[in-house]
């Protein structure tokens, strides 16, 4: 039974519709993207899932409890890290953590340990004292992120949460979320950065103007837009070759859709999941061709989400 | 509950602004205001030199016999002089340049006396004060000329004062007046208090954290309202504290009163604190822009930063006013009946208070 | 300068509010110079009440209290209850409370001298004059009564003849007195002193706008365009200044539309506001440089300008305060601003010249503290 089941939800503000009939399913224990461009309804469904707003129709299953009968049940179960950083600057870290961890009812040692381990986990041990203004900007995300895992929740929503961090926070950020996963935790992810879902999520729904466009792993969803990739191959052809004997040659094996040959470059477009690439490099080296660069370009989300949502500004 | 009380003490404390406006800043007004205005305990005003011009028209002898032995005996006194004038207009000009009291005219027969009054309000009525004590000595004179004139010389000896005054059992300073006024200063800056406990948690975006935790909304709201109970108990102390301490303010004559009028400090504080934070869920505007202003001026019409301040129909109006009365009515009297219905009115305004704010606290979807 | 143009316009087009709390305050002090001219008016109009009880109901009793009715002008209100006239004492509906003894007739008539049991609060000027007027008017039965050797008849005959005696006394102003002239002269003189916290509060305004400037990035974003930090500054400075000329120039103006004399000329009074909006908005802006945070400034500024207005006199004259506190009021730009004001409505002609050049110091300072911690800020980025 999947964790949480979005069955047709709606949501109004006024006359604007801002979730239109949106169903989705996250399986226990996977990381589940939602992308979308701005204003596409992400916020609003994930406001709906944290019971931070009721909505006109539909129905959220969380747990196999129903949001609207079971909802202080569900809100124990839920973690949220929200985009904008929501954190009290008068208190330190270890303050911080704990009071939102005190929140959901953890108490004493169980508290104290729950908090240290939620610091430890988002490399902040050595800062439990300090202020969050003499913090650095990866090191507020990180603590925004503790204060909303300390208490154990096994649904983590996270709303962006490595807007504005470097590399190395950035790192430290995904792998915690991985091991959130696998220590058994439910994930809900946003982002914009495609790599990070690409790299983390383990299925992803692509939201615009409130309705559920795609759904599915990204080899799923990569392929609704072609299913097709690149290889670009650059070499120095000797004097008398046929190349046009060569590309038909290609062209004849399995998989290969096309071939091109412009300049100094060979561009072979062959069907994804055939693994023809080998053979390809093998053919230009049975016929002394040097093989000077080797590219391969294949369609991701980036392609996919332009494609589906188009490439206007928002 | 106990730990939202905690934090919002901690993040209190540790805000210097709060520390300085809420502990700092009553106590030093208490240091500077009743310390300036101190000599009014004794005095008003210094009537300074006064100096009058006078004309004797009157065309009884005995008149002028009386006019002339006056300012000789008036002139005796250091700071009094009377000059004779022979132009009325010129020296009636002097006093409307502020450069004499008055000018005096004795005429007619019965004696009149015209008193041309000058600019300074002091000084006009002290020559009225001094024409009237002539006046009634004058006429006793002519009474006593025409039927006993014998007695004159045994009746006018030393000054007596006929006087007894009477302690109202009160000794006021202007410290303590200022002990008084300060805390009800406190209590109503205190409002921004209460707005800026949504307001803040809406800005730090902290509210969203609080709205998805599995508290009970109403708990929620009622635990950041009551979190800001120890800062009030606080700060009343401490200014009741210092102020006793190191100035010399007297609040009460017993520690029972004293309690009490912290009792109804307390909840005054809470009843506006309340205010602040219904207004803050409701209004998202700086309530500095707002609100400060309005109380600023409702304090001064109150005469909270001066008891000389009193507009008679407008001042008894403001609560603020009316809070003051109570607290020096129990203080400086023992009555707890103005008191009393001070506490009453907070708790039954906390009470509506804290039900439109934690149902419209959690009705709110999003703040 | 085109810069310091450009950016003096964004203030305006950005803070729309705060040009329109500059009209309001204008218009706020205009209306102040009626409401305490209106108080002062009431005050110099309104009859003092004085509580009496009389326990001696006799003929002199009578007598006594039409002397203070009719003579004296005072609003008697006879009642039996002390505690009730101890209430009216306390709400300051009476300034003081007379009760007439029994016996008070008998002990002048028999040759004694009688009393007048007075109680008081604090309203010491009241009470003084009244103390007079008692004393005097008791000063003349005394007489009566030394005259009448201890005969009562006698007493009562000396005491009817000194009824029907009367030294008329009567009052007129020695200058053409128009009260509401009079009324508007004594507001300006009231609410001059409010100006020096509303200036702070637009002061406020501009700091605010400077640290929200500064931890947003506007600030450093400014900087790295061809605008000069200096021009920054000189901006946000002219800006404040034309919000406090805003003010100035609707409370002057309508000073001098509706013809209020303030006894001294109005351009005096404009540059003299001005003179102080300018270390004010100087002072705004050392200080959010100095500060960083909204709250810290927001303290710094509440608290020096609510005691600098006590401290230099704007509410009361500090003249009975001790030395110690006239001396720290010296420190004060506020204080040399009342002096000027006060030299000027008692005396159009005084020179106040040293005044003036104190101001300008203090401005010169304030604006050289700026713009050294302006550098220092500059150079520390």
């Amino acid at each position: 039974m999947p964790y949480v089941c979005v069955d047709n939800l709606v949501k109004k503000y006024g006359e604007l519709t801002a979730v239109d009939h949106i169903s989705f399913t996250v399986e226990r224990g996977e990381i589940f993207g939602l992308l979308g461009p701005n204003g596409a309804g992400k916020s609003t469904t994930l406001n709906v899932i944290t019971t931070l707003t009721d909505f006109n129709k539909g129905e959220v299953v969380i747990d196999g409890m129903d949001i609207r009968k079971d909802k202080n049940r569900i809100k124990q179960l839920i973690g949220m890290v929200p985009q904008d950083i929501a954190i009290y600057n008068h208190l330190n870290a270890y303050e911080n953590v704990k009071f939102f961890a005190s929140l959901y009812g953890l108490r004493g040692s169980r508290l104290k340990k729950n908090v240290l381990e939620a610091l430890e986990f988002v490399g902040l041990s050595d800062k439990m004292k300090e202020k969050p203004r003499k913090m650095s900007g990866g090191m507020r995300r990180r603590l925004n992120i503790a204060c909303g895992i300390a208490h154990e929740p096994r649904l983590i929503v996270l709303d962006e949460p490595t807007v504005g961090v470097d590399t190395q926070s950035r790192e430290h950020i995904l792998n915690s979320i991985k091991l959130l996963r696998d220590r058994g935790a439910t994930v809900i992810y946003t982002s914009h950065y495609m790599q990070e879902v690409e790299e983390i999520c383990d299925r992803i729904a692509i939201i615009d103007k409130g309705k559920m466009i795609a759904c599915g792993t990204e080899p799923e969803l990569v392929s609704m837009v072609t299913d097709v990739k690149s290889i670009y191959v650059e070499t120095r052809l000797p004097v008398g070759f046929d190349l046009e004997a060569f590309c038909k040659k290609i062209k004849l094996m399995p998989g290969v859709k096309g071939v091109k040959a412009e300049d100094y470059v060979i561009r072979v477009d062959i069907s994804i999941g055939q693994n023809g690439t080998e053979r390809i490099i093998q053919e230009f080296i049975n016929n002394k061709l040097p093989l000077d660069n080797i590219k391969s370009e294949v369609p991701n989300l980036d392609t996919l989400f332009l494609t589906l949502t188009g490439r206007e500004l928002r | 509950m106990l730990e939202i009380i905690m934090k919002e003490t901690k993040e209190f404390l540790r805000d210097k602004s709060n520390v300085f406006f809420f502990f700092v800043f009553p106590v030093l007004l208490v240091f500077v205001l009743g310390n300036l205005l101190s000599s009014l305990d004794s005095a008003e005003e210094t009537i300074g030199e006064l100096r009058v011009h006078y004309m004797i028209e009157a065309a009884n002898p005995a008149d002028i016999m009386a006019v002339e032995g006056f300012v000789q005996s008036i002139t005796d006194k250091s700071n009094i002089i009377f000059e004779i004038t022979k132009d009325l207009d010129s020296s009636k000009e002097l006093a409307g340049n502020d450069k004499i009291a008055a000018v005096i005219l004795f005429t007619e027969s019965p004696m009149e006396i015209h008193i041309y009054e000058g600019m300074n309000r002091i000084k006009n009525r002290s020559v009225n004060a001094i024409m009237n004590g002539f006046s009634q000595i004058n006429k006793a004179v002519n009474v006593l000329v025409k039927n006993n004139p014998k007695a004159l010389s045994n009746s006018m000896n030393d000054e007596v004062n006929f006087i007894r005054q009477k302690d109202l059992g009160i000794k006021r300073t202007m410290v303590d007046y200022y002990a008084i006024t300060m805390m009800t200063m406190l209590s109503f800056t205190s409002i921004m208090l209460g707005t800026s406990c949504l307001i803040t948690e809406r800005q730090d975006k902290t509210i969203r954290r609080l709205k998805i935790a599995p508290i009970n909304q109403v708990k929620l709201f009622l635990s950041k309202i009551f979190g800001l109970l120890p800062q009030i108990i606080l700060q009343i102390s401490i200014l009741m504290i210092l102020s006793v301490l190191f100035f010399g303010a007297n609040y009460a004559s017993n520690l029972l009163d004293n309690l009490y009028l912290f009792l109804m400090f307390t909840v005054l504080t809470f009843a506006v604190i309340l205010v602040g934070a219904v207004y803050g869920l409701f209004v998202n505007v700086n309530p500095m822009a707002t609100i400060f202003p309005v109380l600023w001026i409702m304090m001064f019409i109150s005469g909270t930063y001066s008891k000389e301040i009193f507009i008679d129909g407008i001042t008894q109006a403001m609560p603020i006013y009316q809070i003051q009365e109570a607290a020096f009515d129990l203080a400086i009297f023992g009555n707890y009946d103005k008191a009393n219905t001070v506490i009453a009115v907070c708790v039954i305004i906390s009470a509506v208070l804290l039900v439109i704010g934690a149902v419209e606290f959690s009705r709110r979807e999003e703040l | 300068m085109k810069n310091a143009f450009i950016l003096i316009k964004s203030y305006f087009v950005r803070n729309r509010l705060a040009a329109l709390l500059s009209v309001v305050s204008g218009v706020a002090l205009c209306f102040l110079i009626y409401l305490m001219g209106g108080f002062v008016k009431d005050a110099s109009l309104s009859k003092n009440g004085i509580g009496v009880i009389d326990y001696d109901n006799s003929i002199l009793s009578a007598d006594f209290k039409s002397y203070l009715a009719d003579e004296l002008d005072y609003e008697l209100i006879e009642h039996d209850s002390y505690d009730y006239l101890t209430e009216l004492l306390i709400d300051k509906s009476i300034s003081s409370i007379i009760e007439i003894p029994e016996g008070f007739y008998d002990t002048f008539a028999s040759g004694k001298d009688g009393n007048i049991i007075a109680t008081y609060t604090d309203d010491f000027e009241n009470a003084a004059f009244l103390e007079a007027y008692i004393n005097s008017y008791l000063s003349g039965i005394r007489m009566l009564s030394v005259g009448a050797t201890g005969e009562q008849n006698t007493f009562n005959t000396l005491l009817t003849e000194y009824k029907e005696m009367n030294t008329s006394i009567f009052k007129a102003k020695a200058y053409e007195l128009d009260i509401e002239k009079f009324s508007q002269k004594e507001g300006f003189r009231n609410t001059i002193g409010f100006f020096l916290q509303i200036i702070f509060a637009l002061g406020m305004i501009i700091s605010f706008v400077i640290i929200d400037d500064r931890i947003s990035g506007i600030y450093n974003r400014i900087t790295i365009t061809p605008v000069k930090p200096v021009q920054y500054i000189a901006g946000i400075s002219v800006f404040g200044f034309i919000l406090s000329m805003i003010m100035c120039a609707i409370y002057c103006g309508f000073i001098e539309v509706v013809g209020i004399d303030i006894g001294f000329p109005i351009y005096k009074l404009f540059l003299l506001m001005m003179l102080l909006s300018f270390f004010i908005i100087c002072f705004v802006v050392d200080a959010s440089l100095l500060i960083m945070s909204k709250s810290g400034v927001l303290s710094l500024i509440m608290g020096y300008s609510t005691l600098g207005a006590i401290l230099g006199g704007a509410y009361f004259p500090i003249d009975f305060a001790p030395e110690s506190f006239q001396s720290m009021a010296k420190v004060l730009p506020q204080f040399w601003f009342m002096d000027t004001v006060r030299k000027l409505l008692d005396n159009p002609l005084a020179d106040v010249t040293y005044n003036v050049v104190i101001l300008c110091l203090f401005s010169i300072l304030a604006f050289l503290i700026g713009a050294v911690l302006f550098s220092q800020n500059y150079k520390n980025r």
